[in-house]
């Protein structure tokens, strides 16, 4: 057993375990890594870097601008106003926990940006990926975007997370995507099927279009950000090669590690790997059970923190 | 702003633009040319590029190459879309760097394929179109959407979501505002957003219906972001239809900041970077728009701007130049008396000259002012005549013409007298004006002249005369504001200085070294090889032409299409290994590439030009179904010329010829043909790049030589520029082919095409630098009487005829050479100080012996000849056996078979001016006699093949092609010019009406205009005036002086409107029995001829 994570040493740092690992698959070009935590180490994350990442004022007041001149623009507000307020009342559905249904990472981004969306698991799961990302690969992602690509005709393509991540030889684009996860299967169906975490990265190896994408999109948010050396830097190295980027999928679980949850994915996706490209798939096993709580979990540990 | 070099430049330091590397950049770019090169013109030539092109792994490298400049390009254009968005910011270099990236992401991307679903195809086609917006392609993009017509078809909102509906229909309406097809291209924007509001309630119901709150949630703000798209869409189709409202951007501001904060929280990266490119290009097109550039200036412009807007093809915005002059370099600033404008071909400067003129009548409207429209030719003054009638009638500005015949003739008189309600605007040829401004013949102020092609001022025949009459005009209207119009001219600054008088009112618009074209162009050499494959086969090949920026990058020598072309044998273009029979060549390159669109085949003389299209119409197969155009054109041969004209059964096949040997009208019927797209091939002579001023698909030249007034001369890299710029015809073709026969001499035709254009050069410093040259400056008061000087003479006889004395002349000699570009250039040129010494100190000279015969001068004045030509008329005119008496000048007399036309022609041939002009003419039918003949028979009314059988026929002839020729050649240029003048100007040297009445004085002065437009009565000539074929001419007149009534009220304008309400019956009443033409095709053709057909 090692400590996980590329730059952090074992423990906790800013509230983020690098965890042990559990196990390792694969090699070079893509690799698959087990990594437990504890239950410290969870609740340490979730009071920590975890809610501030939930924590989003400023999307919900970019949503107030764009609301208040609607009724100039001659269409009715009704039903836009019905929809939005919806989330303001509990769905009464159960929420599934890596449920396939296109719209979650987008209706999760709205309730988070909305500011009063119901705090729901999966966006927690989520954060915990963005946060490992960011304090234990040396990741930065300077916003979180959902995506809704998964039924025609709604949206166009993205990635959970589009950011940089620093390299010994300098910084890099990272495109990340995040699943949770609490089924008892190996691997768990989030892995597999159109909307899986293997088909997620596949696009995001194949279709350059895509990344570029996601290249203008940063482009035009690093106008005057202070990151906007670091993304000047990834983006000349990803113009002379489009595949000199660093993918991540994140899978967080709340069972036993066990490699065959990376294994096949890890395989697939070393197959055709350009050579400048690599892809890291992690595998983040919480203390049993703890999937389905995150959500009031981070709710009772902000509270503990307010007190 | 417009992309400049300079920009693109700079461009190249952008850290993603230089992440790619030099070296891969150029090979990108040159990929790039490539691509366009063959998707282009592929199948008439079989590029070959040489090594490393191909398929496989190259071609895979390459396309991801293509793909990251793209996308560098890219970056840096979205880097500054605020800075488009917010223009008043201090970032211009931002807005710079945005301009320009867009511009060369536009180059990259539009190479790319469309694929994937329809979401992708919207995305791609939007953000293509945004950048070409942002980087002024956007007349670049209209051809892309035309050759990419199914990638810009709307998908099918049948069984879709509301959300999705809503993106559809908005990219609908994008498509529309890009493309700007007519006024129901913008209108159905207005309906389509109107009709997503009426289905709002029932769609989107159903919609959140069906979906889970989450899902509700996420279709809910994206609905917010796509409302606020439809309403800032909406807004902008409204302003761009009717200019509503004073500032649309405020509104457009608003909702599209919405839509973004809208789409920001969904994380959608296609839509949210979509939504900022649309709004940038609503910026540039709201700024392109007319009404924008225009929206402070007088109701006259605002009405000229209505009428473009709901015309049948309708102008909404301005190209980049055009709205570069208005809004960035201040065309319309009033404290600029003179605006020199250097534009590339096709850049659209006439627009930009109407707005000028109308700004000027405007201003000094309460004085009666006028405004001059000046071009080089009888064609180009017909061509702008009825553009400008056409665009300026409507809104009540009348437009007149004068005749390109040298004097103002009786009715012209009347014209130029009346008031402002005679005209407001006069186009006429420099030398014509020069004469009604020396004359005083207009009392009413000069508002603004505005000359085009002025760069017709460095010419070797012409442009002394031109500069002259600039600098006339200088002197005699102080208050004139000058507007010149040019293409590749550099430094005209100097020149708008020199027209101001003041060096802060000269203003240079410079927009001729700009990016922007309306097209790529292709340059490259042709020459035919062997090709054994058949028995004495030949092909043509293509050597593209790398050695100027103006043209694509291309590299190698290229196969085009077909075996012995045109079925000609090899020994006919090779002849012993060199290359022969170039015309024919030129011929067969236009005729392989007019598969394109009309091509232009330019030879340098009149005869290889009838023979290239004689090759061309053997080889090309008839015209399917000829359109009533190409009839009516044929039948307008048939009953003007004859019926068995060789041009009929070339139409037949396509093909159209253009040279001085066919009447004007013949000419502006062809360049009708040709610019509708009628003409597969049109053959013409060099001189053609003088007239031109439509688009074609491709011009072949046979030679770079033309005729001058003193044997053959090069064309300058200007004049070859400005005819290489009507290749590719905008919003038509991408690419234009330019192509040069190689010949013999490859080296020099090299070395021409890499000339630079350069500055003006007055051609007063050009002979006097000869003289230097041959060291003979010294003596220049002893050539000043050689022929190249005689406009100078003649300009210093005219202020020796307005000079109060000698004194005055001598005391004012430097003031009024200063007047001249030429003198002031040397004046200000410290090496060529010596030559100004030597200019002054002649013209004194001259002055003072001007001045001891004054009368002669003020009769060179009056008549347009030189003092020198005066004194010869005059002494001819003494010499003739028995004194001319009034009853001799007059028409029945004079065209009669006894009548004295013979003797006035035998003294006109005394005249030096005269002489050079009747030069061919005498060369080919023998002297003074056949000149009086042709000219009564002319008169008489004669047909022209007539006339060419009886002057020209040779038993040698298989046809009367070449006799027709001549015959028109030597009408056209020697009888109607130089005949008319000679006849105008004996007649006031005789005073041939000092004893007439007022009605043998009309008569008279109707004696003139009789000869140049080849009919016999003044009726007749007023019809012909107003663009009546000549078969009809006379007969018409007479409807017109029943009409009349008798009174005898005639004028210009009376008569244009008797032509409007003419009839098809009246038409047919007067139709010769044997014409071809119908009343309804006569009424046709004077209707294209006089501009009225709109």
């Amino acid at each position: 057993m090692a400590n996980g994570g590329e730059h952090g040493a074992g423990g906790t740092a800013a509230g983020v375990a690098g965890g042990v690992v559990e196990y390792e698959v694969g090699a070079e070009r893509c690799t698959g890594t087990g990594i437990q935590w504890s239950a410290a180490e969870l609740d340490s994350a979730l009071a920590g870097p975890v809610a501030e990442l939930l924590r989003d004022d400023a999307g919900s007041m970019l949503v107030a601008e764009a609301l208040s001149p609607l009724f100039e623009s001659g269409f009715s507000t009704a039903g836009i106003e019905g929809a939005l307020a919806s989330e303001q009342r509990p769905t009464g559905r159960r929420i599934r926990v890596g449920s396939d249904s296109a719209y979650s990472a987008a209706a999760r981004r709205i309730g988070r940006a909305a500011g009063h969306g119901p705090l729901t698991n999966w966006r927690v799961g989520e954060a915990i990926g963005e946060a490992y990302l960011t304090q234990r690969r040396g990741c930065f992602f300077p916003w979180r975007m959902s995506r809704d690509v998964r039924r025609p005709g709604s949206s166009l393509p993205g990635a959970d997370l589009v950011g940089l991540v620093r390299m010994a030889d300098g910084d890099r684009f990272a495109f990340g995507e995040v699943k949770t996860s609490a089924q008892d299967r190996h691997p768990p169906d989030v892995m597999g099927g159109r909307s899986g975490l293997r088909r997620q990265l596949e696009d995001l190896r194949e279709d350059v279009a895509l990344r570029d994408q996601l290249v203008t999109y940063l482009t035009v948010r690093s106008r005057d950000a202070g990151w906007r050396e670091r993304f000047q830097e990834a983006a000349k190295r990803y113009l002379r090669d489009s595949c000199d980027v660093r993918l991540y999928g994140v899978l967080v679980r709340d069972v036993p590690p066990d490699e065959r949850d990376l294994q096949g994915a890890v395989a697939e996706l070393a197959t055709g790997c350009p050579d400048a490209m690599r892809i890291a798939l992690i595998g983040l096993y919480l203390p049993d059970g703890r999937v389905g709580s995150l959500a009031d979990d981070v709710r009772s540990a902000v509270r503990g923190g307010e007190a | 702003m417009i992309v400049t070099p300079e920009t693109l430049a700079a461009l190249r330091s952008h850290w993603a633009v230089s992440a790619i590397g030099e070296r891969e950049l150029e090979r990108a770019e040159q990929l790039a040319d490539e691509r366009l090169a063959q998707e282009n013109v592929g199948r008439q030539i079989a590029f070959n590029f040489g090594p490393g092109r191909g398929g496989g792994d190259a071609a895979r490298r390459d396309e991801e190459l293509l793909d990251r400049v793209a996308l560098a390009f890219e970056l840096a254009a979205v880097e500054g879309l605020e800075a488009l968005v917010h223009p008043s910011g201090i970032d211009q270099q931002l807005r710079e760097q945005a301009t320009a990236a867009s511009h060369k992401a536009f180059e990259f991307r539009r190479l790319g394929r469309v694929s994937g679903g329809p979401l992708d195809r919207i995305l791609f086609v939007l953000r293509l179109s945004a950048l070409a917006y942002c980087g002024d392609r956007w007349p670049d993009l209209r051809r892309w959407y035309a050759e990419h017509e199914g990638s810009v078809k709307a998908p099918s909102v049948v069984d879709v979501p509301w959300d999705t509906r809503v993106l559809y229909r908005l990219f609908h309406c994008w498509v529309r505002l890009f493309r700007k097809r007519g006024w129901d291209d913008l209108d159905r924007v207005r309906e389509t957003i109107a009709g997503l509001r009426d289905d709002q309630r029932q769609h989107e119901a159903r919609q959140f219906e069906d979906g889970s709150d989450d899902e509700n949630r996420v279709t809910a703000l994206r609905l917010v972001a796509l409302y606020h798209w439809a309403k800032a869409t909406e807004t902008l189709a409204r302003y761009l239809l009717q200019g509503e409202g004073a500032d649309p951007l405020v509104e457009i501001d608003k909702h599209f900041e919405a839509a973004i904060k809208a789409a920001s929280p969904l994380g959608d990266a296609g839509l949210d970077v979509l939504l900022r490119c649309l709004h940038a290009s609503a910026h540039v097109m709201v700024r392109s728009a007319l009404w924008w550039a225009l929206r402070r200036v007088n109701s006259r412009t605002t009405a000229f701007v209505r009428t473009l807007a709901k015309r049948a093809q309708p102008i909404f915005q301005l190209l980049p130049p055009q709205r570069a002059a208005l809004l960035e370099q201040g065309l319309l600033d009033q404290a600029k008396t003179a605006i020199v404008v250097d534009m590339p071909t096709s850049g659209g400067k006439t627009l930009l000259a109407q707005f000028r003129m109308l700004q000027a009548l405007n201003q000094f409207r309460d004085a009666g002012g006028w405004v001059a429209y000046v071009a080089p030719t009888r064609a180009l003054c017909a061509q702008i005549t009825r553009r400008l009638r056409r665009d300026f009638e409507p809104i009540g500005i009348r437009v007149e013409q004068l005749t390109s015949a040298v004097e103002v003739d009786a009715f012209e008189g009347d014209l130029l007298a009346a008031g402002q309600e005679a005209f407001e605007v006069l186009i006429a040829t420099p030398e014509k004006l020069s004469l009604a401004i020396r004359n005083k013949r207009i009392e009413r102020p000069l508002s603004l002249l505005v000359m085009d092609e002025a760069h017709n001022l460095e010419a070797e025949g012409r442009g002394l005369r031109i500069e002259l009459f600039l600098a006339t005009v200088r002197r005699d209207c102080p208050e004139t504001h000058f507007l010149l119009l040019m293409p590749f001219v550099e430094g005209t600054v100097d020149i708008a200085r020199w027209l101001a008088q003041d060096d802060s009112a000269g203003r240079a618009i410079s927009l001729g070294t700009t990016a922007w074209r309306p097209n790529e162009r292709i340059l490259g050499l042709y020459r035919a090889a062997k090709e054994e494959s058949a028995r004495a086969g030949w092909c043509l090949e293509f050597e593209t032409l790398t050695v100027t920026p103006k043209a694509l990058r291309l590299r190698g020598t290229h196969r085009v299409d077909g075996v012995r072309p045109l079925g000609v044998p090899r020994s006919t273009v090779l002849q012993r290994g060199s290359q022969a029979g170039l015309s024919t060549q030129t011929a067969a390159m236009a005729s392989v590439l007019s598969q394109r669109g009309t091509s232009i085949a330019i030879a340098n003389r009149v005869d290889s030009v009838w023979a290239m299209a004689r090759r061309l119409t053997d080889s090309m197969p008839a015209i399917k179904e000829p359109g009533a155009d190409i009839r009516l054109v044929q039948d307008f041969l048939r009953t003007e010329i004859a019926d068995d004209f060789e041009l009929v059964g070339m139409l037949e096949h396509g093909v159209g010829v253009h040279h001085a040997g066919l009447s004007d009208e013949t000419r502006s019927l062809m360049e009708w043909l040709a610019e509708s797209g009628h003409l597969k091939v049109l053959c013409a002579t060099t001189t053609i790049a003088q007239g031109i001023d439509f688009p074609v698909s491709s011009v072949f030249l046979a030679s770079r030589h033309f005729p001058g007034p003193w044997g053959q001369v090069e064309m300058t890299p200007r004049e070859f520029w400005n005819l290489a710029g009507r290749a590719g015809r905008l919003g038509h073709d991408s690419v234009g082919v330019v192509g040069l026969a190689e010949g013999t001499d490859r080296a020099e035709t090299m070395a021409f095409v890499q000339k630079t254009t350069g500055a003006l050069v007055s051609r007063l410093v050009t002979l006097l630098d000869e003289l230097a040259r041959e060291g003979e400056l010294a003596g220049l008061a002893g050539v000043l009487w050689k022929d190249q000087w005689e406009d100078f003479r003649c300009y210093v006889a005219h202020l020796c005829a307005e000079a109060k004395n000698l004194d005055a002349v001598l005391a004012d000699s430097e003031q009024l050479l200063r007047h001249t570009y030429g003198y002031a250039t040397l004046r200000g040129d410290p090496a060529r100080r010596q030559h100004a010494e030597v200019l002054l100190a002649a013209t004194r000279e001259y002055a003072t012996a001007c001045m001891d015969k004054r009368g002669m001068a003020q009769l060179a004045d009056s008549t347009g000849f030189s003092p020198e030509g005066v004194s010869r008329a005059m002494g001819g005119l003494r010499e003739l056996k028995g004194r001319l008496t009034p009853d001799d000048w007059m028409p029945d007399s004079l065209f009669g078979n006894e009548g004295r036309i013979s003797d006035l022609f035998g003294v006109m041939l005394r005249v030096p001016q005269l002489k050079r002009q009747f030069a061919d003419a005498v060369g080919a039918s023998g002297g003074q006699g056949e000149l009086s003949g042709i000219a009564r028979d002319w008169v008489n009314g004669d047909r022209l093949r007539e006339i060419a059988v009886r002057y020209f026929g040779r038993a040698t002839d298989s046809g009367d092609t070449r006799a027709i020729t001549e015959a028109c050649r030597t009408i056209y240029r020697a009888i109607a010019n130089g005949g008319a003048w000679g006849l105008s100007a004996l007649g006031a040297l005789a005073g041939a009406g000092e004893d007439l009445d007022d009605e043998g004085r009309r008569r008279l002065n109707a004696l003139p205009a009789m000869v140049y437009h080849g009919v016999r009565s003044e009726e007749g000539v007023l019809m012909r005036m107003n663009a009546v074929p000549r078969s009809v001419a006379v007969q018409v007149g007479d409807l017109y002086r029943q009409a009349d009534g008798g009174a005898g009220r005639y004028t210009i304008g009376h008569a244009r409107a008797f032509l409007q309400d003419m009839d098809v019956a009246a038409w047919g009443g007067v139709r010769p029995a044997d014409a071809a033409l119908s009343g309804g095709d006569y009424r046709r053709v004077w209707r294209i001829l006089s501009g009225e057909e709109r």
